[in-house]
């Protein structure tokens, strides 16, 4: 037991990067939502309230608590959704990287529990961390900033104290959802026999993708980009993650800024009133946005921590090292913002529908170049901030062990 | 004025709170076109020696000279000049590119030198002239090692280093890479220094360097040094 806890400690130890991007994710999704979401209740208890004490015109009232409550409701679930899709991510990349270590662990007599348990514990204490953090931000936070700026507009009467139900609720789905993800991915790992894990890490690692076989084409790419396209499309299952979580949360930063510039052509009274809350959601979906490409960034250099050593001992220079890594996630992000872009846009005809203000009439060009510029802002400033991290890859600790 | 030279090298590490000594005082020097080997038991230091040899890491004290260059001088920006240009390194775990091709993985070296030879030759010369379009995972032990090797050779730079390059592989693999590094060194006239924990090695040598416990033990020369196919072990 002592030493499960040994190993338990460790994975902690290495992969804290991956626990704290998963934890401020959480809490940023969470905060949001349960911010959110605590005000169309309140709108409408208060709209009661005011109905009690004879208030004759406020049907406009009513009809902005549920506009509130829709937003409230639609745009949570995307959140969790990319949540969900990181913690899914950077779970089934954690269990790859450590199939030897899990097979070992088998072969000496773990349990199959004792392993899950390992990765469950991983995800639980950074979900959890990331949902106490993101209900208690959207509470005294979040909250009360978007009731107060509401309050004085329609001069409401009342405090926002208010219990985060909306939030708590959501921080529970989130918790369940990631352990099940987690469970699940761990379990196909472990039900394979010890011999395959121990075996090989890839089994299908270097091989040609179907775009080598238009000859004519792929001779044109130059070498580099051959190397990276034969990464990206490599795995379909990592490929597809990648893209998707690219997408959603691209997807998600072009609904927020259409929400934002819809609401220019409404009632004034309408646009005032909910644009703090749409500010509040476009900022979270940037955050979101940057999180994701910081996550998917972080986790390649990990997993390439021995093909970085090996150019550093060629000879590549820290730009030409950087290069090899960021001309691939620059790639997918390509793909990522170019899918990303129509998607959102179909979301949010949807979403509009929802809400019944608005439409994508209202959203004009710059919603799309916005939205692309940010995407690449996010991700230039993840490269950024991750650059030294691979000027860091040590050379000798990573090239003197068996892969 | 010889090719290389270590002078007085010290390298400590500093491990769990204490400092290890992994060379302590390392005097020694190698000639061009010689064929060195460098044998000791594990934990001697040889690792330690060929990575500041290569460039790979920075010396604690003394000199290091190679081809003229004051190596233990070098900044980190001309480590990574140094070793572009004037190494080719050899590893025992191959380290080559897994989703490059043979053929790919010396175009690789190659791409960043000044002055690099043809990688389809060199494969052709290292025997894989059929094997150049296949994925290390497609390749066995010894071939990916005559990609690595190919692969410092094709760089063109007077230095090849290579640590344990028969480590992993099996007993008549691992002669025929030996075979071949030493007819690199004869007929390119690279100068090759193998770092090996097995002393039936020293035999091939030009020049052996018997390393323990962070020191030069013996330094010896071969007058007539012995064909690998008459070595045993
Ligand atoms: N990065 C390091 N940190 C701490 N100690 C090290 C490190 N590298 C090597 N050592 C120590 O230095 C000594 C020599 O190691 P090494 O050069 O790898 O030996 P050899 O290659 O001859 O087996 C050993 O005692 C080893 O534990
Ligand atoms: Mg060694």
């Amino acid at each position: 037991m002592k030493t499960y806890f040994k190993t338990v400690n460790r994975m902690f130890r290495a992969n804290w990067a991956r626990l704290l991007i998963i934890a401020v994710l959480t809490m940023i999704s969470v905060s949001i939502v349960g911010g959110i979401g605590s005000l169309g209740p309140r709108l409408h208890r208060i709209n009661d309230m005011l109905i009690q004490s004879g208030y004759t015109d406020i049907w406009y009232h009513k009809f902005l608590a549920d506009g509130i409550e829709r937003i409230s409701y639609i745009f949570p679930t995307f959140f969790i959704l990319v949540t969900s899709l990181v913690v899914f991510m950077t779970i089934t990349r954690l269990v790859e990287t450590e199939r030897a270590q899990i097979g070992c662990y088998i072969t000496l007599g773990y349990t199959r529990f004792q392993v899950i348990m390992k990765y469950v514990l991983f995800i639980w204490v950074a979900v959890f961390i990331g949902c106490v953090a993101g209900i208690l931000l959207g509470q005294f936070v979040i909250y009360p900033t978007l009731f107060a700026s509401i309050a004085s507009l329609l001069n409401l009467p009342g405090t926002g104290a208010t219990f985060p139900m909306f939030g708590i609720v959501v921080a529970l789905l989130t918790l369940g959802f990631s352990i099940i993800v987690t469970v699940f991915t761990v379990l196909t790992t472990v039900r394979e026999r010890p011999s395959r894990l121990l075996r090989q890490k890839h089994p299908k690692y270097g091989g040609k993708i179907l775009l080598e076989r238009m000859t004519p084409l792929w001779r044109r790419f130059a070498f580099k980009y051959k190397s990276s396209l034969r990464n990206i499309f490599r795995y379909r299952i990592r490929f597809f993650m990648t893209v998707f979580s690219m997408m959603f949360s691209t997807a998600l930063v072009f609904c927020g800024m259409s929400l934002s510039f819809a609401l220019e052509y409404t009632n004034p009274y309408l646009m005032d009133t909910i644009r703090p809350i749409s500010s509040t959601i476009v900022l979270a979906a940037v955050l979101l946005n940057a999180m994701v490409m910081y996550n998917i960034t972080n986790i390649n250099i990990e997993e390439r921590r021995r093909e970085i050593a090996t150019l550093r001992v060629l000879g590549y220079r820290n730009s030409e090292v950087c290069g090899y890594i960021f001309r691939e996630i620059f790639m997918l992000t390509i793909m990522g913002v170019i899918i990303g872009l129509p998607a959102g846009y179909y979301l949010m005809s949807f979403v509009f529908e929802f809400l019944r203000f608005g439409g994508m009439d209202f959203v004009g060009w710059y919603v799309w170049v916005i939205t692309a510029v940010l995407a690449f802002a996010s991700l230039a400033l993840a490269n950024l901030l991750l650059a030294p991290k691979i000027h860091k890859v040590d050379m000798n600790g990573s090239l003197k062990t068996v892969e | 004025m010889s090719f290389v030279r270590f002078d007085n090298v010290v390298k400590s590490f500093k491990a769990g709170g204490q400092e290890v000594r992994a060379l302590d005082g390392l005097t020694f020097s190698i000639d061009v076109g010689e064929f060195v080997v460098i044998a000791g038991p594990s934990g001697a230091g040889k690792t330690t020696l060929l990575n500041l040899l290569g460039g790979m890491d920075t010396s604690t004290g003394g000199t290091i000279h190679v081809n003229g260059c004051d190596v233990h001088n070098f900044t980190e920006r001309q480590l990574t000049e140094y070793r572009r240009c004037e190494v080719g390194f050899v590893f025992q775990f191959y380290n080559l590119m897994p989703n490059l091709t043979a053929l790919e993985n010396v175009e690789l070296a190659v791409e960043i030198c000044r002055d690099p030879l043809c990688p389809r030759e060199i494969l052709d010369e290292v025997g894989l002239v059929d094997r150049m379009n296949n994925f290390p995972s497609q390749l066995s032990g010894g071939e990916q090692q005559r990609v690595s090797i190919a692969r410092s050779v094709a760089k063109n730079s007077k230095l090849i280093l290579c640590d344990e390059p028969t480590g992993a592989l099996d007993y008549l693999t691992g002669k025929k890479i030996l075979k071949l590094l030493h007819s690199i060194c004869k007929h390119k006239g690279k100068t090759v220094v193998i770092v090996t924990h097995n002393s039936a090695l020293k035999e091939m040598a030009d020049k052996v360097i018997t390393i323990k416990n962070g020191k030069v033990e013996e330094v010896t020369m071969n007058k007539r040094p012995k064909p690998i196919e008459s070595i045993e072990w």
